[in-house]
């Protein structure tokens, strides 16, 4: 059975795609799938500081591309995983470098070998855009739940389905629940309202998260945090398990219990 | 690329990783030696750890896939798995995430199962239900186009109770406006009443036509049928070239079908007709984006449906003159859609903000209105918008415009707030020079009455 190619975009920069991309594989990979990351953003390449890998890089995508080394050679190895592959890309060169044609050519040989191939997209609804689209069977928009990364998730969404017909799945990043419960901040169902799309998961605001992006561990490795869980259920969910959402509205002491274990 | 700095690099990375093929590794740097990252999928008696020589996908011999993190109790995959390159799988993607081959222990703890078909994804979550990406209706052509996929796996459709996000999209995972048409679109439409066959050259009778010029009384017509754009341009270059001057200082209606026309390939068009004196009077098309395109380079266009039935029902008015047609459109409106049309216009769906739709006649939106509206573009102040949740970014009816609500105290984002529990349907339109709003009810009694009277 060949492997599903999941890309992760935006819209808006800096809303947590690099890091939701590091933390699914991680979580997928936990779960005992086989997963390739590919970094599609040329020039501004980021996944493997979020992964920790990036001393073990020789090759990357654009070498692949333009023949001057194998896939296999390009692809590096996650030693805390059992199979987790990473594809970086070049630091040097920039998005017109790559062409559609030949990231659907590198993702059909991926997921020959892999369940899940994650691309992780360059903000922007340009090119570079396109090209990590095109390869993709279904597609993950990371929002979170300010105002302007909902308009450009809102759009992306819309060059989806005009060009694509993609039926994406979304990612709330950053939840806070403590802004919502005071009234001042969007809660899910109002973000579903305007995007108007399938739910895959939700992941509340950590600020240690950012320190394990630092660190280079993400945070489906590290038994210590409890965002962990958040992104092991959107992974569940990614493979075709219904798996519930955390209750983040209830009140009391179950509600403060789900909180605590629940995500 | 800087190949010394490249060697460099390796050469210092090796050293790191300690890694036995150095020397190989800086001599043959491009010959595609042991170099770069470790072993990946050959090593299927190998331990993970072990460094031998990476060989090329190419030459990895069937059984690659051998589970390497297979749980001890059983292989996630099966042993044989087919030889990995170029044999595209004919497995259906569509269930791939929920295979019956996934591992048990990879199911939630809790014990729910995989996905039922028809269930909402995440339980209870979801407000709206599932919208179909985009309706036929207005947005896509009924049939995708049939490329080569890329993948070069068959096309499967997703079973209709997979949740949408779930499901391989039908069409082909290519942009649309790339695509080819489907041999359909480029069946010549036989030659109608009032319509004479011009016989131009011979290439007129030539299978799988690029292009079909027909004369008619009022100009000339030119069919577009499938083909990469540039073989219809150079075709079209062609033909116009062979007709010599008989076509000169005439007025174009463009047929293009169900396919997607981008403006940069609209424009291109109108420039091969203009260095043949011809302009480029009408567009008439069966894809919403072809019809964007020509609004936007400000030609004339009709959107129909691929039958060739207008899409919006041109109902006679029997009272109301202002109610000449309705275009209506089903789906969301999202940041970024542009919807212009001379008819009334009717959203079932929402008008996100971001959005943009102008009518020369009234806009009725049965769901959320946050985007910018304008109706009575032609001038009519009689026109209405009327939603049945009002709160637009910008509201303009002719040529008077208004803001949106301002931001209630305490709740940002005002125009992506949440709705309000109670809001009801309101109609906004012109009253003395000055747009007003107005709750559906609010009038009576005597109700719409107020707007038969209107003003202006």
């Amino acid at each position: 059975m060949a492997g599903t190619v999941i890309t992760v975009t935006s819209g808006k920069g800096g809303v947590g795609k690099t890091t939701t991309t590091a933390n699914l594989c991680a979580a997928l990979t936990q779960l005992g799938q086989r997963v390739v990351a590919i970094d599609a953003d040329i020039g501004l390449r980021n996944l493997d500081l979020v992964m920790g890998l990036e001393n073990r890089i020789h090759y990357d995508s654009i070498d692949v591309a333009e023949g001057r080394c194998t896939l296999q050679q390009a692809l590096v190895r996650d030693p805390r995983a059992e199979f987790l592959y990473m594809l970086p890309a070049a630091q040097t060169r920039d998005k017109t470098d790559i062409n559609a044609d030949q990231m659907c050519a590198i993702c059909k040989q991926l997921i020959n070998i892999a369940d899940f191939v994650l691309i992780d997209s360059p903000a922007g609804i340009e090119h570079g855009f396109s090209t990590a689209i095109a390869p993709a069977d279904r597609v993950l928009i990371v929002t979170t739940s300010d105002v302007s990364a909902l308009r450009d998730a809102d759009k992306v969404i819309y060059l989806l389905e005009r060009d694509w017909r993609y039926q994406p799945g979304l990612v709330i990043n950053r939840y806070n629940q403590r802004l919502v419960n005071s009234g001042e901040m969007r809660g899910i169902d109002d973000v579903l309202d305007i995007l108007a799309i399938d739910l895959m998961g939700v992941v509340p605001e950590d600020e240690r998260l950012m320190l394990s992006t630092d660190r280079g561990t993400p945070a489906a490795f590290d038994r210590r945090m409890s965002v962990r869980r958040a992104y092991e259920n959107i992974a569940r969910r990614v493979m075709g398990n219904n798996v519930p959402l955390t209750d983040y509205y209830r009140p009391g002491f179950r509600g403060w219990l789900a909180r605590l274990f629940g995500r | 690329m800087n190949e010394p700095s490249r060697i460099e690099e390796a050469t210092a990375s090796a050293q790191v990783n300690g890694k036995a093929a150095i020397h190989s590794r800086v001599a043959d740097l491009l010959d595609d030696v042991t170099v770069g990252g470790e072993p990946r999928v050959a090593a299927s008696s190998a331990p993970p750890e072990t460094e031998t020589p990476a060989a090329a996908i190419n030459d990895i011999p069937a059984p690659v896939t051998e589970p390497r993190l297979a749980p001890p109790a059983a292989p996630i995959k099966p042993p044989a798995s087919p030889p990995m390159p170029d044999t595209p799988s004919n497995d259906d993607h569509t269930e791939a995430a929920a295979s019956p081959e996934t591992h048990p222990a990879t199911q939630p703890e809790s014990g729910t199962a995989a996905t039922l078909p028809g269930e909402p994804f995440v339980g209870g979550m979801r407000r709206v239900p599932p919208v179909a990406p985009l309706p036929a209706v207005t947005e896509t052509p009924p049939e995708p186009p049939i490329t080569p996929a890329p993948a070069g796996e068959p096309e499967s459709p997703p079973a209709a109770d997979v949740p949408p996000f779930l499901a391989k999209p039908a069409a082909p995972r290519m942009p649309v406006p790339k695509a080819e048409m489907p041999p359909a679109a480029a069946a010549p439409v036989p030659p109608a009443t009032g319509e004479t066959e011009l016989p131009v050259d011979g290439a007129q009778a030539a299978p799988n036509q690029l292009i079909n010029i027909k004369g008619r009384s009022e100009g000339i017509a030119v069919e577009i049928g499938k083909g990469s754009w540039n073989e219809v341009m150079a075709a079209l270059a062609e033909r116009l070239d062979a007709s010599g001057r008989f076509f000169r200082k005439g007025s174009v209606a463009l047929d293009t079908g169900p396919r997607p026309v981008s403006e940069d390939e609209l424009h291109q068009l109108a420039g091969v007709l203009a260095t043949h004196e011809m302009t480029l009077g009408i567009v008439r098309t069966a894809s919403e984006r072809t019809f964007q395109a020509a609004l936007a380079l400000g030609f004339t266009a009709t959107l129909e449906s691929a039958e060739g039935a207008p899409m919006a029902a041109a109902a006679p008015a029997d009272t109301n003159t202002d109610a000449a047609s309705y275009f209506v459109y089903r789906g969301y409106l999202r940041s970024g859609h542009r919807l212009r049309r001379k008819e009334n216009i009717l959203v079932i769906g929402d008008i996100n903000p971001g959005a943009e739709v102008v009518s020369d006649g009234d806009i009725l939106v049965w769901g959320r209105l946050r985007g910018i509206v304008q109706a009575g573009a032609g001038g009519n102040k009689r026109a209405i918008v009327a939603a049945l949740d009002l709160e637009p970014t910008q509201l303009r009816i002719a040529d008077v415009a208004t803001m949106g609500p301002d931001p209630k105290p305490g709740q940002p984002g005002r125009f992506f707030w949440r709705r309000s529990q109670h809001k009801r349907p309101e109609i906004a339109r012109i009253v003395d020079d000055a747009v007003v709003l107005e709750e559906w009810d609010a009038a009576r009694p005597g109700g719409l009455v107020s707007l038969r009277r209107g003003a202006g």
